[in-house]
């Protein structure tokens, strides 16, 4: 053989042998488990997933438009509207379902007159949506709870899994749940279990890093802290709850003056399971016993706290404060986009006046990333997320994305275990903390040309598949709903219960 | 451990590559400009990035997009190789054919 053919054949053998290792080192780096950042991961140093400090503004990533209003109760918070039986006089000991059966004609549920609904602002409100849209809301609650849900029964057996994990995290969560709610459970419980020493403190900067790197310990990836603005928050109680009687308004004390932002992902091996297997109860729990321990913390040192978490509620609006926080960009399908999980972070936050020093909001182009991407809006199964550019968000006073949240929640309230999260599956964001998903976005945050961006965008769709927001709909004769993309084993329940 | 050995196997791989490249055109009484060897280097670099891709794809649970992806960034991989390796070298070879000069008869 040649010397010729000898390095030829030589160099052939080492790219070989290279492209091998290669794709075993990145087999095993996507197969790691602490590439699943912040799920349940106990502690992490402050900044380590992303340090955020390059990216820090003086100026929110908005434009300012309109004039900021407080939300009013059912403007944004359909969510009770899952609460409507409160809306009627159901005697007691009747199904809720039986009731409505014998108050509207089934056959006819367009023509339901408003007028049956006691509660008169619930009442109002689905006038609004009429009047404004020309939509009947009101037909579409009453068909969810007398056609949808009763589905459910059947779809159940064969999510025996899926509902029993669900259950578990709920049940084992309701514990600390009552402990939340009983923690705030008066308007001055944010006063109760504070010690009577209260420390001075000597530098509320030294302070903040002090309370990111306890939060982190509790068990948050990502601590911020911001000063509240009132007019982000909830005019009236949207509940019974936290002190307040349903519809009472909420004035804003003093000592409501920072927040201490936490939070945590999605547990993102069910990620494809969107929308049915891809749970929200989980991180639920954990980023309200985040906010409890962070609460209780601060209560020792002397400061009042009172905590705004998934199973305690909120009085303030979670997405602005934490856009001026630095926890993220506002997206697309409204909610924030973090660097670390993308817009797979359920939050919470801790309310005092414990003197702290607010952090910055931050520019990665979430924005720009948006108006290219559109994936989420595509795929959307209830069509609530919209195509158009960046608008004024109502009340918020700046621009951005509004989803259309009761459009949305029809959604959540079709599919069984409840909820949605096709949005949150399916951003390019949301990727585990490997190297190719890290890079990928280190790289497109940096390159403000956007082809970086355009050019992730097209790998997300023609190498993850696009869906139709069909897709996801239930099919009566397969019984199946579509998944982003594949079922976790451990959900499937045939696999492993027998047939009864 | 295991992870130290792969590693360090992909890096020497690279330098193998490269130091088989050098005695390749050397061989070949050819020598590759600056540029050349950058446009080289950075194609091993790809190799390497797209089969970590694969792996990492499959690794995390998505075979579905190792296999568009990789088909994708493997087809695109052969064609500039190809295209590198008869640009480079068969292009060279045609270009000093054209400038040896011509035996003259001396008879």
């Amino acid at each position: 053989m040649e010397r010729r053919d000898f390095f030829k054949l030589a160099g052939i053998a080492a790219v070989a042998t290279g492209a091998a290792s290669a794709g075993v080192v990145g087999y095993l780096n996507g197969a790691d488990p602490s590439t699943n950042t912040g799920w349940e991961k106990e502690s992490v140093t402050p900044g380590e997933l992303f340090d955020r400090t390059p990216f820090e503004t003086d100026q929110l990533p908005f434009n300012k438009v309109g004039t900021p209003k407080r939300v009013e109760m059912y403007a944004e918070t359909q969510l009770r509207r899952s609460t409507l039986s409160k809306a009627f006089d159901v005697p007691q000991g009747m199904p809720f379902n039986a009731y409505l059966k014998s108050v509207v004609d089934v056959n006819n549920l367009a023509n339901t007159p408003l007028s049956i609904i006691k509660d008169k602002d619930l009442a109002a409100f689905y006038q609004g949506v009429l009047n404004r849209y020309g939509w009947n809301y009101f037909a579409e609650d009453l068909r969810h709870i007398l056609e949808v849900q009763p589905r459910f029964a059947r779809i159940n057996a064969e999510t025996a899994f899926d509902f029993a994990i669900a259950n578990a995290y709920e049940w084992a969560q309701s514990v600390h749940m009552g402990y939340h709610v009983s923690r705030v459970s008066s308007k001055d419980s944010d006063f109760q279990g504070v010690a009577k020493k209260r420390y001075e403190i000597k530098d509320p900067k030294e302070m903040s890093r002090l309370i990111k790197k306890i939060g982190t310990l509790f068990g948050s990836p990502i601590v911020r802290i911001v000063k509240l603005n009132p007019e982000w928050s909830y005019e009236r109680a949207p509940d019974s709850i936290r002190g307040y009687t349903r519809g009472e308004p909420v004035n804003i004390p003093e000592h409501w003056k920072y927040g201490i932002i936490m939070g945590q992902p999605l547990s993102w091996e069910t990620l494809g399971g969107a929308p049915s297997y891809f749970h929200t109860l989980e991180a639920y729990g954990n980023s309200s016993i985040y906010a409890a321990r962070m609460s209780d913390f601060v209560k020792r040192l002397g400061y009042p706290a009172r905590e705004n978490s998934p199973h305690a509620r909120y009085e303030f609006i979670m997405p602005p404060h934490m856009v001026a926080a630095g926890v993220g960009e506002q997206g697309r399908n409204g909610l924030v986009i973090t660097p670390e999980f993308g817009p797979n972070f359920r939050p919470s936050m801790v309310v005092t006046d414990l003197p702290l020093e607010p952090d910055k909001p931050i520019n990665i182009g979430v924005r720009n990333f948006c108006m290219n991407c559109k994936i989420c809006a595509e795929q959307c199964p209830s069509r609530s997320i919209s195509l158009d550019g960046p608008k004024e968000i109502g009340g918020r006073g700046y621009d951005g994305w509004q989803i259309n949240a009761a459009q949305c929640h029809n959604f959540w309230l079709e599919v069984p275990n409840g909820g949605c999260r096709v949005c949150i599956a399916v951003c390019p964001f949301s990727k585990k903390s490997n190297w190719l998903h890290t890079t990928a976005r280190d790289i497109a945050i940096r390159d403000r040309t956007g082809l970086t961006a355009k050019g992730l965008t097209w790998m997300e769709r023609a190498f993850y598949g696009e869906n139709t927001p069909e897709h996801y709909h239930y099919e009566e004769g397969s019984r199946q709903y579509g998944l982003v993309g594949e079922k976790p084993w451990f959900f499937e329940s045939k696999d492993f219960l027998k047939e009864s | 451990m295991f992870e130290l050995i792969i590693n360090s196997l992909v890096i020497i791989s690279l330098l193998i590559a490269i130091y088989a490249l050098f005695n390749y055109q050397k061989e070949k009484g050819e020598k590759l400009a600056w540029w050349k060897w950058t446009l080289s280097i950075l194609w091993l670099l790809a190799v390497l990035i797209v089969f970590a891709f694969i792996g990492t794809a499959i690794g995390e649970g998505s075979p579905q997009v190792a296999l568009r992806g990789g088909i994708t960034f493997l087809v695109l991989l052969a064609i500039s190789g190809v295209v590198f390796f008869r640009f480079f070298f068969v292009g060279i070879k045609r270009e000093q054919r054209i400038n040896e000069p011509v035996e003259q008869d001396v008879n």
